[in-house]
């Protein structure tokens, strides 16, 4: 069990954070630190999430995270 | 032209080529109903006994027909209904739209009659869900709903649109139908590379997912194999995308599969992979799985790749083009010494031919087989019946095998055949088990309103029969909640329903029942009694390998 950290862009959606954290929950990940700001754009939103999990699973989440219609932009960040 | 929010929805439909919707009215979609009773000429609304069932028939008419299938319900149950229906999409990765109204945007969020707030609920089980607030995006909304269940990797969709918002007024410009997204091309790099490892392949396999048929790659599949020489190996998605009288076609592998075919993967030294996902049912012990092979692991989905192997090569990217350019680049080969030695594998542990004086599961359906047109759609719920149908029907083309192989749904069978029924036009076969057809059988009042020509075969053992089986190999026979001690004559059921009913209880009475069930205008209902000691074997246990087979 180890941390990753995960630097999401996406769009500005009332429903983002379930879809977000919903994946997170599938793959055993509980968020530990969840940073959500606007960015200059007003559709956009960036979000630094850190996690702790099986980070054998992490590339995998990361590419289901990816997956979503509203995440534009997801990789991982140095911890 | 200004539009209120219910004939927003209706043009977009019309827009997106729909003349077929499944649903079940309610309060807070009356006004769509309202808009769908003057559109009726173009747009035709099958009513289904349960929303469950609109779910699975517009799933089964999407299937059948390769098109976006469409289901309306009313919000609160009405939603909480299609969720099983949307999950078994999903699982089985179907373009489907669903639409739900939901109670005006003042009540919302206050625990009013019937509310429910279906966009929430249905995030684990949809590709994408929208709740509408703006009249003003309905359009766009409904249109991208369409994009998204279509483009990639196909799924189900749900828009929830509040009652308010289905009577505002809004400027409507008609927009051209919805095209798929541009499918990610393959990368070049990675074509060669599975090129090179066909070209060294001795023994290969072509292991054939439920993306060969959403991509409609069947052709590509078929010529790749007679190219490279390989045998074709399937997942219960898969099953239906080669004609199964080809000789390179070995039917399904996994824990309820043909005991030659998946030996035939342990032994082979290359698999290439198309639009599988290596579940757990068709792969068993991962670590075991065609442990002697190399794999070319190929999907349009990059979540796919690495999530449970680790392929030596992923192509990700459009199936079609990939496997257009790997048939058309490879060499030519001969393996003749890995056919003989998968001929012996099959002489020793293919099927056994069928013994017609018996009435077994195998014989039954091979003669249902040999009754039915060729290219009829057969349908089927979950159990020992489900594997039965996947191992002992020979599927001759695409489309024609609906089943929920990812998600398991009981249930599934009779909505999934009315929306086969309703797409094709044709005769439409439902195979059952007593257990399953019990669940739904509510959808047959649907079949005979709609004088659907859906011919129900059950195989009726009185019991759960997959449960008893598992209960007998696993759980030291402590049989428990399996007895359906059930005393309906479904005969007598099916006069009652308005349909026709037979019973069959030798092989005699089946032929002479299927051949009426043909002539017959309407659904049918042919009971048969089958033994309850019929088990779906050879079986691999769950997360093991064809060396635990139970046979």
């Amino acid at each position: 069990m180890d941390n990753i950290k995960i630097a999401v862009i996406a769009n500005n959606t009332e429903d983002l954070l379930i879809r977000v954290t919903s994946v997170f929950h599938k793959r055993g990940f509980r968020i530990k630190s969840f940073v959500f700001d606007e960015t200059n754009s007003p559709d956009l939103v960036k979000m630094d999430i850190t996690a702790v999990g099986e980070t054998s699973k992490g590339e995998q989440m990361l590419r289901q995270l990816t997956k979503l219609y509203d995440i534009k932009e997801a990789d991982f960040m140095a911890c | 032209m200004l539009l209120t929010g219910s004939q927003i929805i209706i043009e977009v439909l019309k827009e997106q080529n729909v003349n077929t919707v499944f649903g079940y009215p309610g309060g807070h979609v009356l006004r769509i109903y309202n808009e769908l009773f003057k559109n009726q000429d173009t747009i035709k609304h099958i009513l289904t006994a349960h929303e469950q069932g609109a779910s699975h028939a517009a799933d089964g008419y999407s299937r059948a027909s390769g098109n976006v299938g469409v289901v309306i319900a009313t919000s609160g149950p009405g939603a909480t209904n299609l969720v099983t229906g949307l999950a078994t999409a999903f699982a089985d990765s179907i373009p489907m739209v669903a639409i739900t109204g939901n109670v005006p945007l003042r009540l919302s969020g206050t625990d009013s009659f019937q509310e429910m707030d279906a966009m929430s609920l249905t995030v684990a089980v949809t590709k994408h869900s929208f709740f509408v607030r703006n009249v003003e995006k309905l359009a766009d909304i409904i249109r991208d709903a369409f994009k998204i269940a279509i483009s990639g990797r196909p799924g189900p969709v749900l828009i929830d649109i509040p009652q308010d918002v289905q009577r505002e007024l809004c400027n409507f410009n008609p927009q051209p139908r919805q095209e798929k997204e541009e499918h990610e091309q393959p990368q070049m790099d990675q074509l060669n590379k599975a090129i090179e490892m066909i070209n060294e392949a001795k023994r290969p396999v072509i292991y054939c997912g439920g993306g060969v048929i959403n991509s409609e790659s069947a052709d590509e599949i078929k010529k790749l194999a007679e190219k490279c020489d390989a045998y074709v190996i399937f997942s219960m998605m898969g099953l239906s995308a080669m004609n199964a009288k080809h000789p390179k076609y070995l039917g399904m592998a996994g824990m309820y599969g043909r005991q030659d075919a998946s030996r035939v993967m342990a032994q082979a030294d290359l698999v290439i992979a198309a639009g599988v996902r290596f579940a757990d049912r068709g792969t068993g012990n991962k670590e075991k799985f065609a442990e002697k092979a190399k794999i070319i692991h190929m999907d349009i989905d990059i979540s796919e790749q690495g999530k449970i192997l680790k392929a030596d090569t992923e192509v990700t990217g459009d199936l079609k083009t990939s496997l257009h350019f790997l048939a058309e680049n490879i060499t030519k080969k001969n393996n003749i010494k890995w056919s003989e030695e998968v001929e012996s594998i099959k002489e020793i542990y293919g099927e056994k031919p069928a013994d017609k004086k018996l009435f077994r599961p195998k014989e039954i359906i091979e003669t249902i087989n040999e009754i039915l047109p060729k290219e009829t759609v057969v349908a089927t719920d979950v159990g020992q019946h489900q594997m039965w149908t996947a191992k002992y029907y020979s599927f001759s083309k695409p489309r024609t095998f609906l089943t929920s192989g990812g998600f398991g749904t009981m249930g599934f069978g009779m909505g999934a055949a009315i929306g086969a029924a309703v797409a094709t036009n044709e005769k439409t076969l439902l195979i059952t088990g007593d257990g399953s057809f019990c669940m739904n059988m509510n959808e047959v009042t649907t079949a005979v309103r709609n004088n659907l020509p859906v011919i129900v075969v059950i195989l009726n053992n009185g019991k759960l029969g997959m449960i008893k089986q598992l209960q007998t190999y696993f759980y030291d026979k402590n049989y428990y909640s399996i007895d359906l001690g059930c005393k309906t004559d479904f005969v007598k059921l099916a006069d009652a329903f308005g349909a026709t009913g037979f019973r069959a209880d030798n092989m005699e009475e089946l032929e002479i029942a299927m051949k009426k069930a043909m002539e017959a205008t309407g659904p049918v209902i042919v009971d048969c009694t089958i033994s309850e000691d019929d088990y779906a074997i050879p079986m691999i246990p769950p997360n093991g390998s064809v060396q635990n087979i139970i046979t």
